[in-house]
Formats: structure tokens, sequence, C-alpha cells
């Protein structure tokens, strides 16, 4: 590989480098996939970037040219990196995030029968530019009463929507898949306490239906594990800056009051004396959302800390405000989940 | 305040008109596939034009212009009586009343700002560009209009590989109902030149490009957001970066042009009196930037996203400083 000598290898700028204490990660945020490297490769990937091949190998003593060309060739190969004459041509990505947003997402919990007018809180919803919902229905609403809802959700920049339910003998497949057939923002819907676990997807409809045996309260939330890290480039780079979980979240209880999150007890006020959009300019309200992984204590020394929720309701110690999310076993020293 | 002319199906103008209103200006959107359906009027003698009902001429100083193909599929009942060939007949003949239709919009709000001018837009086309962006010191790909089996046979041996365009534009052909065909760029070999009669259907060649990669830049009025779209381990969209692989997207990174090569660009968009356009251009293996073509209306969704360069809240800015503009020169 004599020609590279004098090249630069770059990755490519959607595959971005994180060091946790005992190995690194390649964010893939273009294909959306993680690729785990030992701190080694991390290292020799960092100081690649305003070295020659040449200079590079020279750095290591001449010791491991062998050993470069060969990991390098296995980037090339998988598609990570590549080799240039121009790196300053090939600016980093941006990390910034922005958002036309004010309020992001929201988790709504909805009961049948219920005296909150649920028409102007969706409206109120849209107007802040809410673009996605999780619905938390309680009780045992009628199909109807969920199709009413979600006609009322039918706003301009509401686009994904996800529906959890507590089982009952309405809601089999039959009448699940209609509600998902006439919804098509309805993206996920979750039925809990039900009989058998069983999941339904096909290519009619847009939802995926999930029937779980388990019973899913409000502490049921904030698992972290391997299966459910995400990668992708608005969590990424929401992340550097803002909690992962609830950066431009709102919640309202099925009273009405309005929540950073469903499992916080702190209020702020209720939605029947308050408009929403008063409610999530207070400072205080905003409070958690700049709460970064970085900050965190153990997370910012993981090597996924871009790819899971940061969850603040469930601590693993609650005086401690960058304590680590209570339900994540993972140890980025010892690498074991 | 500022006026947006576009599909109803364009995701990227929703976005950026999200951004307006964040930034707290006002707009109006007008939905030029809905030019039949929407409730359109013009009144001649005061020069009024009105669009659902609200006035479009009054209180607008700066209009984005993104196009939009046709105006929407109108059912014709009256086509259904009569016999094919005088509904042909008909049915061309609507459709030029309709090309009017659209027409009879931006000329009657056209002592406006705008991003860009239609008008401008509809007297380029692919092979005075070409020319333009000669005179402008910027590469292009040899290039050939002929019919002739001969003149074909010797720009080979020029060039070696060749490549044929459509001269106009990539069209969506609807040959049978399922199965979408486009006309893509593809390469040309020998043994297909040897087949030719002497003498055919004029076509646009060029020489094929041995490419680096591809670079695709959105230009808004003097200001260049590239990126790089490396498409060569990849056989699948090798010739042309639009034959999508969905599964394993091509790697496409924030990119640099070299500074001569943006100001011969500027210039070219500047002669060609766009304020924004999507440009194509090859970066060759042998170092040369070669440009292929500007799409005065091109998606910027893409480009945006991948390199995250927020084009979306850059061009809502970009409205609402020149409509500010154009206003306080107004009074
Ligand atoms: S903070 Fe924790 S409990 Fe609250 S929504 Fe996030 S993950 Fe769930
Ligand atoms: S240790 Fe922290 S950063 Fe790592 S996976 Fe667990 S919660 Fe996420």
């Amino acid at each position: 590989m004599n020609n590279t000598h004098s090249q630069y290898f770059l990755l490519y700028a959607s595959c971005i480098p994180v060091k946790g204490i005992s190995r690194s990660s390649i964010y893939d945020i273009q294909r959306n996939c993680l690729r785990l490297i030992p701190n080694l490769i991390y290292d020799v990937i960092k100081d690649a970037e305003n070295r020659t091949a040449g200079e590079l190998k020279k750095k290591y003593n001449n010791e491991y040219d062998k050993e470069i060309d060969i990991f390098f060739e296995e980037l090339i190969e998988d598609e990570l990196g590549f080799f240039t004459d121009t790196p300053k041509l090939f600016p980093k990505l941006s990390l910034a995030w922005e958002s036309s947003s004010q309020i992001s997402n929201a988790i709504i919990e909805i009961k049948e029968k219920s005296e909150l007018n649920y028409n102007s809180i969706f409206s109120q919803l849209d107007d802040l530019g809410c673009t996605s919902i999780e619905l938390r229905f309680t009780g045992s609403p009628t199909i109807d009463f969920i199709e009413h809802i979600l006609t009322a959700c039918n706003r301009s920049r509401i686009v994904s929507i996800s529906m959890i339910l507590p089982y009952a003998d309405q809601f089999q497949i039959d009448n699940i898949s209609y509600l998902s057939s006439k919804n098509l923002r309805v993206n996920k819907i979750i039925i809990h306490s039900a009989k058998e676990n069983k999941k339904i997807s096909n290519n009619y409809m847009v939802a995926k239906i999930y029937y779980t045996t388990n019973q899913l309260r409000n502490s049921s939330c904030g698992q972290i594990c391997k299966e459910n890290l995400i990668i992708n480039s608005d969590l990424f780079r929401e992340s550097q800056k803002y909690n992962s979980c609830l950066n431009k979240k709102v919640t309202i209880t099925e009273n009405g009051d309005i929540k950073n999150c469903p499992s916080f007890k702190k209020k702020f006020s209720n939605i029947k004396v308050k408009k929403l959009k008063e409610a999530i300019t207070d400072a205080k309200f905003q409070e958690l959302w700049h709460i970064r992984k970085d900050d965190i204590n153990i997370c910012k020394s993981c090597e996924f800390r871009y790819s899971c929720m940061d969850c603040r309701a469930y601590t693993q110690d609650p005086k401690n405000r960058y304590s680590k999310p209570l339900k994540c076993s993972y140890d980025p020293k010892t690498m074991s989940w | 305040m500022i006026l947006i002319l576009c599909e109803s199906k364009d995701l990227s103008v929703s976005e950026v008109i999200d951004w307006i209103s964040f930034l707290g200006y006002n707009y109006k959107r007008v939905n030029t596939d809905h030019l039949i359906d929407g409730n359109y009027t013009l009144k001649l003698n005061n020069d009024q034009v009105s669009y659902q009902s609200n006035s479009i001429t009054d209180d607008i100083s700066m209009i984005w212009y993104r196009g939009g193909s046709e105006v929407s599929s109108y059912k014709y009942p009256v086509l259904e009586k009569i016999n094919a060939a005088k509904s042909r007949m008909i049915y061309n003949s609507m459709k030029m009343e309709k090309k009017m239709l659209k027409k009879s919009l931006y000329d009657n709000v056209l002592e406006k700002e705008w991003l860009s001018n239609p008008l401008q837009i509809d007297k380029l086309n692919k092979i005075s560009t070409l020319r333009l962006a000669k005179e402008c010191g910027v590469d292009i790909p040899s290039s050939l209009i002929t019919n002739s089996k001969q003149e074909l046979l010797d720009f080979l041996n020029e060039h070696k590989e060749l490549i044929v365009k459509p001269i106009y534009e990539a069209y969506d052909f609807n040959l049978h109902k399922e199965e979408i065909y486009m006309e893509y760029t593809s390469s040309i070999s020998l043994p297909f030149i040897q087949k030719l009669e002497t003498t055919f259907f004029p076509s646009l060649f060029q020489e094929r490009l041995q490419k680096e990669f591809e670079i695709r830049s959105f230009y808004l009025d003097g200001d260049f957001y590239s990126m790089a779209i490396f498409s060569q381990n990849d056989s699948q969209t090798e010739v042309d970066f639009r034959r999508y692989n969905t599964e394993k997207p091509n790697r496409s990174v924030p990119f640099k042009l070299p500074e001569n090569i943006e100001k011969k660009l500027n210039k070219l968009m500047r002669t060609m009196e766009l304020k924004t356009g999507s440009i194509d251009i090859v970066k060759t293996k042998d170092g040369r930037y070669v440009f292929l073509e500007v799409n005065p209306i091109g998606q910027f969704g893409m480009v945006s996203g991948i390199c995250n360069y927020n084009l979306e809240k850059i061009i809502a800015t970009y409205l609402i400083k020149n409509e500010k503009w154009k206003k306080q020169v107004k009074s």
C-alpha cells in the first residue's frame, strides 16, 4: 500500500468515534449501526486525522506498519473510511442540533369520561410544533373512544403516534388492525396485561402491534438494555447538548397535571388552569432538558452514551442530579451487561 | 409577507415553513397543483390575484418559487363521451390552458423579490447551461449531440468510454402499471453502436468520466453547501447515483469545494440569474471538477439531512431577511 503513504485516512463524516473507559465505538449515523473497537484503534484513528499514513506509522516507530495497513484496509472494505489527498475538503459533520418545535414529543395519559378537553390539548401541542405523541390509555376504553381521540390528534405537525393500552376483550387483532389502518400516523400499538405475547406487523399496516403479558405501569419506563440502544443522527446529536429523554418533552397526566414525565412527582400547574405554552416556557420546567450524558456519572465514560435514553426519573442515587440511570445494568469498566 | 409557490406534496417546503413560523413570521402557501380545484381567481381589471379566498398580491414582497410539475390531474368529464382522437386533441389543448393558467399566476405577481424567478428558469436548458458554464471557465464533460453513427464512432475513439443522456430531462415513463421506467444515464459500448443505423434520433453523448466521487451542491445566493457522494463501491450506482441503493445508502459526507471552483460556479449562477439551485459535479480520479447540470428547483432535503446543514432554517432566514429588505426598498 505504498501509494497511500502520503495520503490521509479519514472516517466518513457520519462515522464518528466515541471513546469509552475500556473500549470505544464508531457510531455510523448514516446507516444507523455501531461498531465496537479497542481504545488503541480509537487513538490511531484520531492520530490519522492530521497525519499522512506515512507520518502515522512513524509516530508508532514503524513497529506496526503492517497492522495499520490491515486495519485501514478493513475499514475501507466495510465502507467506514477512505484515503484522500485533500483532507481539508472533507469537514467534520456538524453535531449541532436545532429544532423548529418548542415541544417535540408528548406523553398524554387518557381515560374515558375525563373532564379534560383533549381537542384543546392536541391543538396546543400542534401549535408548539409537537411531532410525536405517546397516548397512554388507562381503564378500559372503547374502540369508539380511541377512534375519537385519534381523530382529535389529526393535526398537521403531529406525524407519529404510539398507543399503550391495557388489554380488554375488545382489543382483538381485528379491531386493533382496523384502528391502525384508518390512522396512518399510528406507528406502534402496545397492548399490555395481555393473555399471550405476540407481535403483529405486515406490509399492509404502518403500525407494529405488540401484545405483552407484562403489566405496564409508569414505573416500567426507563429500561436500558443492549436491545434498545438506538443509533441515529438525531439522537446522537441531540444528546451532545441535551437530555436524550426529556428534552422538549411534556406530559399531561390523567387529571391534567403538566409534568416532565409521568414518573416525576413534581408538577408544573394543570392544563385546566394554565396554557401549555406558559407552563413549558418556565425555566424550571426546562431545567432537566440540559442534563447531558457527558455530565452523568459512569455514563460519561460509556461507549454507548449517545445511543441510550438518559432516564432522570429513576436513578441510582435520587439525591444526586448526575446519578446514573437506575435501570441500566451496563458497566463500562468491565464491559458487561 | 412571504409567498410560497410549491407542490402540495413538497415536504421540504413544510419544514421550511415550520422554521418561518418558529421564527415568528407569516407566509402564504399556494399549492400550484391545486390551481384548478383550489379556488383561484385572477381579476384582470385591478390586478388582484386570490387563492382560497386570500389575496396573494397584497402585502407580499418575497416569493419562493418551488416549481411543481403539472397542474393537478383534473378529470375532464366531457372526454369520456367522445372518440379517442378528438379527446386527445382536447386533452392537449387543456394542457396548454393549464400551463398558461400557471403562468397567469407568475406574471401577475412579478414585481416582487423572487427565489428564483420562474421566467428566468424557463429560459434555461441543459445544452445552453453547459455552454454558459464553459464560458464561465467551469470544466464540463466533452459533449456531442449527433444523429450520425460515424460521428459517434469518432467520438468514441477519442474518449474510449461514452454515456448517453436525455437532451431535455429525466422523465418518468409509466410504461406498465407496476413498472416505472426512468430514463437514467447509461453507458454505451462499441457493440451497441455497431448495431445502430447510419442515422438515428439525435441524442446527447458525453465522455464517461472516471469518478472519484460525485458532488451535489446546494447553492443559495453565493453560498455553497456541498456533499460528496461515494458511489463507486457499488456497481448499482456507478453511473448515476439516482439509482438509489436503499439498503445500503451511498456514503455521503459534507464537502468543501475548492475556492476557485466555487468562484466560477458562482459566476455561472449569477450569469443565469439563478439565486438558488442544486448543482451536480463529478470529481474525477485525475483531479477535475466537472460540472454536469444545475437543477433550479433542486431537492435540498437530502443534502441538508445527511450533512446536517439545516438548510431548512437557512432558507427560512434568507426569505425573511429578503422580505424585510424588499419591503424597505418599496416604502
Ligand atoms: S425520564 Fe425515565 S421514566 Fe421518565 S420518560 Fe424518560 S425514561 Fe421514562
Ligand atoms: S452506562 Fe449509562 S451510557 Fe452506558 S448504556 Fe448504561 S445508561 Fe447508557
